[in-house]
């Protein structure tokens, strides 16, 4: 029966699932709320069904749609109420508020009757066992209980919640119809057996079969009080003959032979929790979350091992508590190692309302320099909620003995820029100890003296040694060179022998040595035969080579006094004899300077 | 053979060295019982009197190092660099104090030619380019000597064939050796001493801010002005400071 309300872009809309509903059963009511704006609207305001209802939760779920362009929300929450009052009620408007503005729906009415009153179906009879939910009052031989093992803990403690049936009648089957959605928790179930283990339990001197059907720790996320929504089971319930069975309970049901399954849906109350958060006075700085009460152990998979050379270092925490939720914990570890992301093993137990087990973190470690190197406790920061205190545990320090490998450690690679390099804390090398020559500052070979003395050295070798070279050449391709490089030598020679013939009284032989002096040096000069010479020839030649005409005199008539005397009967003087080697000593020395 | 002989006296002068060996062993024995700043003083000493070898600076870098005077240990690693630029201990340890230094000056791309002409003409020290351009002069200029001497015979036609090698081995390496002098006289370069220095854009106190710098950065220095210095970065910014939070290498 939908009663719209409609304003703006919000319409409210109220429904009952059921029009007609069994004392004791449950209905729901459904308030969809659609349009644009409709997820930003608050929760609706229900009228008050205290008289005829009892809450039981509610669940809420959305829907957008965009149709054309055009996007449409609609939310809605399921109210789930226990009918309390037989009558017929009307429900009044749902109001929901946006921007100021009131929107609400249409009322709704329902009709609570007696249980067994409501005829769904015509009833089955005989041989059936199609299941109705007409049939007698059940309410107190059949309900669900939630328990929950404390009801106010901390932020992360587990609450186990355990669902139970209480039945006195034979139930042939059930299914869970509805599971809440644990909202603000993180939830984990625990394993329960395919048929549930029933045990008996006497309430009010009524005997109930009970059965586990689920058990759930639950781990609050966030802090405040939660109510747990109901559990709604929908079960078969077979009501039989009290005489073909003695049952413990009187039936309400008239046939004697046959029996019957009736279907009744059952659901749990509420449970509140109160979620307290965790203290801040003595939280430990390293403190990520960990509840309850764990210890830790570290191993090494080997004690010695090469550089670059993997080694796993195995971190396990132990306990009970929020295992699933404990993060890998922080390695502090000397720079020179290369760690990777852990692998994580987890195994989980859950027994007598305790979630424990232990959690594994395998970490490869891959050292690059070698040592000893110790390996710092690794910590775990918990808060155990039954002391209501932090506490830390740590492993005990490992030493890791790393020797060389055979691969050559590079810290500082070469093509790599500052913000690559991982600065692997290690130490400068040490000093420099051997013992050493010490220089000059500034004094370098290339301006010492040595230096320039082997550069300069061998040009003044190669060009004396090519001076040498060429003028033995010319001595040796150039007669005429030779020749007059002998000249001054020849004429010498000869002007001393004359010069010996002084004493030895013998003129003519002084004469013709002077001459030939005189001769050979004007010869080797000119480079011409001395032998034909003649007096004209010579003074002619000499003219030539632009010598001065006084020199030519000079020099002629020294030759001439030679051949004079040198023919002329009787001895010279030796008082001649020197005057002359004198004449003819100057004659020649002027030549020489000339030519 | 005078100048030869003075030139040896240079070298080893006995009574020097014996002083200055003296103090580098004080030195060492300081750094190796952790007594950083007297090794520092020692090693100091040293260059006070004018002496120098490229263990000293080494020495003296690494006593600055662990002194935390980041600036002066890469000006001394650097220092022992230029003396011995093959030597590996010396790199290590500037490689691995100018990844402490503040700043991250990008170098721009070079083509693989121009590093590759870089590495070779820095492939040995400016003191053997020296000494092998020095001998291999003399070498030539023998072998010259020996063909000027002789015009047949067997030295003859053994320096026909050594003159072209010769040549050719001595112009490498006068080429290597001409570079790195040239490199040296005109491309000067030194560290940033203070902890942090402004860089403005005129040798003025007043003058605009262009950047700053920090403790252990290597600058090119260029042309001085007063008490400024013109510094050129590795990535072509150019500024002035102040000349005494420089050290030159």
């Amino acid at each position: 029966m939908p009663m719209m309300a409609t304003a703006a872009d919000i319409t409210v809309k109220a429904t009952v699932d059921q029009q007609r509903v069994a004392l004791q059963e449950q209905f729901t009511l459904s308030v969809e709320i659609s349009g644009s704006d409709a997820n930003r609207v608050g929760d609706p305001k229900l009228p008050s069904m205290e008289s005829f209802a009892a809450y039981a939760g509610v669940s809420t779920s959305q829907s957008i749609q965009i149709i054309n362009g055009r996007m449409s929300v609609s939310r809605t929450y399921n109210y789930a109420f226990i009918a309390t009052m037989v009558g017929k009620h009307e429900i009044g408007p749902v109001t929901v508020e946006y921007k100021g503005e009131k929107f609400s729906s249409q009322p709704v009415t329902i009709e609570i009757v007696q249980q067994g009153t409501q005829p769904s179906q015509p009833q089955q009879r005989g041989q059936t066992t199609t299941p109705t939910t007409e049939g007698a009052d059940l309410s107190g031989a059949l309900f669900i209980k939630a328990q929950v093992d404390r009801r106010r803990v901390f932020q992360n403690e587990p609450v186990v919640v355990s669902y139970k049936i209480y039945t006195s009648v034979t139930v042939s089957s059930y299914g869970i119809s509805q599971l809440p959605n644990f909202a603000g928790f993180w939830a984990e179930d625990f394993p329960l057996p395919q048929q549930p283990r029933t045990t008996q339990e006497v309430i009010d001197g009524q005997r109930f079969l009970v059965a586990e059907i689920k058990k759930v720790a639950l781990f609050p996320q966030s802090v405040g009080k939660k109510i747990l929504e109901p559990l709604k089971i929908e079960c078969d319930v077979q009501v039989q003959n009290r005489r073909r069975r003695n049952d413990i309970f009187d039936s309400f049901f008239d046939d004697p032979f046959m029996s019957r399954t009736v279907r009744r849906a059952v659901a749990s109350s509420p449970v509140e929790i109160e979620v307290e958060s965790l203290p801040d006075v003595g939280k430990p700085a390293d403190f990520s979350g960990a509840v309850g009460n764990y210890e830790i152990s570290a191993t090494l998979d080997k004690s010695s091992v090469k550089t670059n050379e993997a080694v796993t270092l195995k971190v396990v925490i132990r306990g009970a508590g929020n295992l699933r939720m404990l993060s890998a914990p922080k390695l502090d570890l000397p720079p020179d190692f290369e760690t990777y992301d852990p692998k994580i093993d987890q195994s989980i137990k859950y027994d007598n309302n305790r979630v424990s087990g232990s959690k594994a973190f395998e970490y490869v470690l891959v050292p690059r320099s070698p040592g000893d190197i110790e390996i710092k406790p690794v910590r775990l920061s918990f808060f155990e909620p039954r002391s209501g205190t932090y506490k830390t545990v740590s492993t005990s320090p490992l030493t890791l003995s790393v020797a060389k490998g055979s691969e050559e450690f590079v810290a500082v690679g070469g093509g790599l820029s500052k913000e690559d390099v991982r600065l692997i804390g290690q130490d400068i090398r040490f000093i420099a100890t051997a013992p050493l020559p010490f220089h000059r500052i500034g004094e370098a070979f290339h301006n010492s003296p040595i230096f320039y003395a082997m550069v300069i050295s061998p040009v003044f070798a190669l060009g004396l040694t090519l001076l040498y070279r060429r003028h033995q050449e010319k001595l040796s391709a150039n007669v005429a060179y030779a020749r007059q490089r002998q000249a001054g030598r020849v004429a010498g020679k000869h002007l001393r022998t004359a010069r010996a013939l002084i004493g030895k009284q013998d003129s003519k032989a002084f004469y013709a040595e002077a001459q030939r002096a005189l001769m050979s040096f004007i010869g080797n000069k000119l480079n011409i035969a001395e032998a034909g010479l003649v007096m004209d020839e010579l003074a002619a030649k000499l003219e030539e080579r632009n010598v001065p005409k006084d020199v030519i005199v000079d020099y002629v008539q020294c030759l001439q006094t030679c051949d004079l005397k040198r023919f002329a009967p009787g001895e010279a003087t030796t008082q001649e004899m020197h005057e002359f080697i004198e004449q003819a000593g100057r004659a020649l020395e002027k030549m020489e300077r000339v030519l | 053979m005078k100048r030869i002989l003075t030139f040896l006296i240079l070298f080893i002068r006995p009574a020097f060295a014996d002083e200055a060996s003296t103090l580098f062993k004080q030195g060492s024995s300081f750094y190796e019982a952790g007594q950083y700043a007297e090794a520092v003083a020692a090693y100091e000493q040293i260059l006070a009197k004018g002496l120098e070898n490229w263990q000293v600076y080494y020495n003296l870098g690494n006593a600055y190092f662990k002194q935390r005077q980041l600036g002066r240990a890469v000006l001394n690693y650097e220092k022992a660099r230029a003396l011995n630029p093959d030597n590996e201990d010396i790199r290590f340890n500037l490689d691995l104090a100018n990844l402490s230094v503040i700043d991250r000056i990008p170098v721009p791309p070079r083509s693989p030619v121009v590093v590759w002409l870089d590495a070779a003409v820095h492939a040995i020290s400016l003191q053997l380019a020296a000494i092998l351009t020095a001998a291999l002069w003399v070498v030539l200029f023998s072998i010259l000597i020996v063909r000027a001497l002789s015009s047949r015979g067997v030295m003859e036609r053994l320096g026909r064939r050594l003159l072209w090698p010769s040549l050719a081995a001595w112009a490498l390496v006068a080429i290597v050796f001409g570079w790195q002098l040239y490199e040296k006289s005109n491309y000067r370069h030194g560290i940033v001493l203070a902890p942090r220095v402004v860089v403005t854009s005129a040798p003025a106190e007043d003058a605009t801010e262009v950047f700053t710098l920090h403790e252990g950065v290597r600058v090119q220095l260029e042309t001085v002005s007063g008490n400024y210095q013109r510094i050129r970065l590795a990535d072509g910014k150019v500024g002035w400071m102040p000349h005494e939070a420089l050290g030159q290498i």
